[in-house]
């Protein structure tokens, strides 16, 4: 299967969002609602709740979650991997929640937390395999600090693959690829298998447009592993 | 028009100073021996006639705004199935609401004020500033 598939499956379902709240328009709302996904309001009573959001996917709900909780979509946190200092829990949430939702209008910023998300996981598990593309692996030049402690800190198995517009230094556990993955050229994605912990594996998937992306992140094993073969097939 | 077939009327003109009946029914209290129950009518109370799917939505999120946790699709079954075993069968077997088990609708009864002040206080001196 092809990132191209993954992301049209994905695209293929359909996921909305109920904003439940006392006031006015949230600005999750508005970022939902740029980014391309349904959304909808619900009143609450003023002595009532803190607004929160319901996420349903294909007519199932799959979350209720705090807006404070979610609020981290609008300014994500970009952290190394392994650090717990500005943790945020909600970050992590929000991962469960929206997983496997399309978002049109991603920006480097938010693609990058994510990534980060995914790297932390491989951090803290410490075994298994990582695979990241980077377009070019000059856009790897600004990682390669985070890379090198991911390397030096773990077992991890790191394939880097990127078109070669610079030649990237050699890191303990990292290999490229820069032979035939100019195939990647429009995708920013990244695979983590979970090493032994199965239910750690995580991925994500986008396609750059014009200055902003369109991709998901995912949760699933099978999924991650359809990724992960979109990366060997390379 | 035409002659009244109710025969002689029952008073009802219980004025607002008077504490209605309810207020010193058991069931009453039993009624709203259960957050989960004392929210659903203060959520009746703004909205008169909601869904139990959203009763069921509005609690869970209630739940994870309170606990700052996220309500997962199983989670929000079990209260689903609280709601429909336990907590809407008992309020309206108390008379607060009107439950068409079919429709899925949840109506709340006419209330007496005193009724509804004593419901909106117990939700909202959940809030953390009601602690003080």
């Amino acid at each position: 299967m092809t990132l191209a598939s993954l992301l049209a499956e994905c695209r293929a379902r359909r996921h909305r969002v109920t904003v439940y709240r006392s006031g006015g328009r949230l600005d999750l709302e508005r970022w939902l609602a740029d980014r391309g996904v349904a959304v909808s309001s619900r009143s609450l009573p003023a002595g009532g709740p803190s607004p929160f959001i319901e996420i349903e996917t294909d007519g199932e709900v799959a979350g209720v979650i705090g807006v404070e909780a979610v609020e981290a979509l609008l300014e994500p946190p970009i952290r190394r991997p392994g650090d717990r200092d500005g943790f945020s829990e909600g970050y992590r949430a929000l991962f469960e929640i929206f997983e496997q939702t399309v978002f049109s209008g991603m920006t480097r910023r938010e693609l990058l937390a994510v990534s980060r998300e995914i790297e932390d996981r491989a951090f803290r598990v410490g075994e298994g395999t990582l695979w990241v593309s980077f377009q070019r692996l000059s856009a790897f030049s600004s990682q390669t600090e985070v890379y090198r402690a991911l390397g030096a800190e773990t077992d991890l198995d790191i394939r880097v693959y990127g078109v070669e517009d610079w030649t990237p230094p050699p890191i303990s556990g990292v290999t490229y690829h820069a032979d035939e993955a100019a195939a990647f050229e429009p995708y920013w994605a990244l695979a983590y298998d979970g090493g032994p912990e199965r239910e750690q594996a995580c991925g994500l998937v986008a396609e750059e447009g014009s200055d902003e992306y369109t991709g998901f992140w995912t949760n699933e094993p099978a999924t991650v592993e359809a990724i992960a073969t979109a990366f060997r097939a390379v | 028009m035409g002659g009244s077939e109710e025969g002689p009327a029952r008073q009802h003109h219980a004025a607002a100073g008077d504490p209605p009946p309810r207020l010193a029914d058991d069931r009453f209290y039993r009624a709203l021996a259960s957050s989960h129950r004392r929210r659903l009518l203060y959520y009746l109370l703004d909205h008169e006639e909601t869904t139990v799917e959203e009763l069921a939505s509005v609690l869970s999120g209630w739940e994870a705004t309170t606990a700052g946790t996220m309500y997962e699709t199983e989670d929000r079954s079990a209260l689903r199935l609280r709601l429909l075993h336990s907590h809407l069968p008992q309020l309206a077997e108390t008379g607060l609401i009107t439950y068409d088990s079919n429709a899925g609708t949840v109506r709340l009864e006419p209330l007496h004020p005193r009724v509804t002040h004593v419901i909106q206080q117990s939700v909202e001196a959940e809030r953390p500033e009601g602690l003080g």
